[in-house]
């Protein structure tokens, strides 16, 4: 087996509101290997960003970590000063975003700012333009040449991607996370992206951290999946594991709630409900408001993490007793 | 089979001025030449990616945007030369859904008044609507503690709830609905495409439904028109499209959005280079042709026509005859 890259560990993240503290993240734990590509997969507000933020430690105010482990290759991240922080952003660990319109800036031609992610190397300036064009190259920009003396606003939407992309991996990063990478794309366009992320992480062994809500994402490109829900990472395990047979109720219902084909052949299941409020969770386990299944203790008690075997984890009470055993 | 719905030669062009004081004018062209027609009592999916024109269409029907050029035909009303009281008394007939639940619900209103509204334009007293608006909120699973709500203390699901029954409130005949769902996560997106569906059966209602999630217009629909930069390339009953798609950029289409299960990962793929060019300068001949492997230098010159291959289902490609892209999705 792998060395683990990062391990994170009872990650607890709170955002003081002016109606009280929301723990926007509750306990979460999980591990990523060198070369391996996991995505934590959740609806919105379930804390998936917020757990890929905090490992660059940049979770935004009023957010704090207020407890857990981050360690990546052997250093807790969260004992190091804002100083040594900043040797591992972009360097060790770095991130593309959902929207690459707001993430690159808008006032420098897109060259110049792989270049200047080269040059935070100390390498000198025209080495570090080729090296742009050549990381612009990697991921596969039409023109290279052309493009990289364009503005932002003057490329389509799968090319500014490929820019954040090249951009961030131009330092060689042992970890990528990519958060929503192709949401804000069509289709076609995100099936490229998608290849292309594939191929660089075989290529420059990388390992990806993807945060999504498109399980088909997942489905495509993971090696592990994490699903999250309301905070708290409900199961993980190995992808065709998890998607093959689902222990969670709520990853059973997420995935018969997909249409995967004519409305005569199969209805969708729907989860009654919605997606509940951080502030005010539900007490014992946040999913029972909506779980068919749910016992009496679930409205009591949150359960815990039990692990089925290394690697393969879930959190609800209808595993892990007795009478799950027996069946 | 009666048409509901008719589009013939339909062209709408806006214009973009810039240059200095706007003197240089360039035409979008974001509906162009697109003839169909949506039956009684289907549903009619239109997909493609963003700039084909599919929300166009939706404006069009309700005449929320007037066509350049092209007729529109409602039940046999000439929407585009009706008066201002037979548009009136059409529009009565159709509901439309947009995407953002959040944006399309006034904020300063209770969703009740927002439900209430097109019944107090058609001038129903007031005790009735109320009496409907409670009676159409119960057909959408809406808890009457949330008609009195304002928009932002509904969830996104509620929200959408909310629009589809204001929508409805009328009693319709043809609900157009322009990606209902796209805005709402996967557990509530199924709950909407259920209602849906329910609402259709009890009601015959005919639905025009525009979406760039082909797994959901496939759940949907009965018939799909697949558009691209503001041509209809391809149009097709759903199971044929899926089986026997004709034109390469429905099969990108198709195959392009990764399916929900890890043993899929090794599918047959097939994916388009590039990105979708310019609208206001599309290319010459074969709007795909910059971004299509079997493109061949016909495809460069002369625009393909929409042709029929046989029960209805039209392709416009040059190189169908050559090609077999046919498979089992």
């Amino acid at each position: 087996m792998a060395a683990k890259l990062l391990e994170v560990s009872g990650l607890e993240v709170q955002f003081d509101t002016s109606s009280g503290p929301v723990r926007a993240v509750r306990g979460v734990s999980f591990d990523i290997a060198e070369g391996e590509v996991l995505a934590l997969v959740g609806e919105s507000g379930c804390g998936k960003s917020t757990t890929a933020l905090s490992i660059l430690r940049l979770v935004p105010r009023p957010g704090e970590i207020t407890g857990g482990r981050i360690v990546f290759d052997g250093v807790n991240l969260l004992d190091l000063d804002e100083c040594s922080m900043t040797q591992y952003r972009g360097k060790q660990i770095s991130m593309i975003f959902q929207n690459p319109l707001v993430a690159l800036n808008p006032v420098y031609r897109s060259g110049f700012q792989v270049q200047e992610a080269v040059m935070l190397d100390k390498v000198p300036p025209d080495r570090a333009w080729r090296a742009a064009l050549n990381v612009l190259k990697q991921v596969r920009l039409p023109d290279p040449e052309d493009r990289a003396r364009s503005y932002p606003h003057e490329l389509s939407g799968g090319m500014r991607q490929r820019v954040m992309i090249g951009m961030m991996i131009s330092r060689f990063p042992r970890l990528l996370i990519a958060d929503e990478p192709t949401t804000a794309l069509d289709v076609t366009i995100q099936a490229q992206i998608l290849d292309l992320l594939d191929d660089l992480r075989h290529e420059k062994r990388m390992s990806l951290l993807i945060i999504t809500h498109d399980l088909g994402v997942v489905a495509d490109i993971a090696d592990r999946v994490g699903v999250m829900y309301a905070g708290a990472l409900v199961e993980t395990g190995d992808v065709t594991e998890v998607f093959e047979k689902p222990l969670h109720p709520y990853t059973q219902l997420l995935l018969k709630a997909l249409p995967r084909g004519p409305k005569n052949e199969l209805r969708l299941e729907s989860i009654p409900g919605g997606v509940p409020n951080l502030s005010n969770l539900p007490p014992g386990c946040p999913f029972h408001p909506r779980c068919q299944r749910r016992l009496d203790i679930c409205s009591k008690v949150e359960p815990e993490t039990l692990e089925i075997h290394p690697g393969r984890t879930v959190r609800c009470h209808l595993v892990g007793g007795e009478s799950f055993w027996k069946r | 089979m009666e048409a509901l719905v008719e589009l013939e030669r339909v062209k709408k062009h806006f214009v973009i001025r810039d240059g200095i004081l706007g003197r240089r004018r360039r035409f979008v062209h974001a509906v162009d030449d697109v003839s169909l027609s949506i039956v009684r009592g289907e549903t009619f999916g239109i997909v493609g990616e963003s700039g084909s024109g599919k929300t166009t269409i939706a404006r069009i029907i309700p005449r929320l945007v007037n066509v350049t050029s092209g007729s529109v035909k409602f039940s046999g009303i000439d929407i585009c030369r009706a008066s201002g009281r037979e548009l009136m008394l059409a529009r009565r007939r159709m509901g439309i859904v947009f995407q953002d639940p959040a944006s399309s619900l006034n904020p300063r209103v209770t969703v009740a008044a927002s439900i209430q509204r097109p019944l107090q334009l058609a001038g129903l007293p007031a005790k009735e609507a109320r009496d409907r608006v409670r009676e159409v909120a119960e057909l959408v699973n809406l808890g009457t503690e949330v008609l009195d709500k304002f928009p932002h203390e509904l969830s996104g699901g509620q929200q959408q709830r909310a629009s589809i029954a204001r929508a409805i409130v009328l009693r319709p005949e043809f609900v157009i609905l322009d990606e209902p769902t796209s805005a709402l996560d996967v557990s509530v997106q199924a709950q909407v495409l259920n209602l849906l569906l329910d609402l259709q059966q009890r009601f015959s209602l005919t639905y025009l439904f525009i979406s760039h999630n082909l797994p959901v217009v496939r759940y949907l629909c009965d018939r799909i028109a697949v558009m691209y930069l503001g041509k209809l390339v391809e149009l097709a009953s759903t199971g044929v499209l899926y089986r026997e798609p004709l034109h390469p950029y429905s099969l990108a289409l198709l195959m392009a959005a990764p399916p929900p299960d890890p043993k899929m990962r090794n599918r047959r793929r097939f994916i388009l280079t590039g990105d979708p060019p310019s609208l206001t300068n599309p290319p010459q001949g074969c709007r795909l042709h910059p971004r299509c492997q079997f493109a061949v230098e016909r495809c460069r010159v002369e625009e393909p026509e929409l042709r029929d291959y046989g029960s209805g289902h039209l392709a416009a490609c040059h190189r169908i005859g050559d090609l077999d892209l046919g498979f089992a999705m």
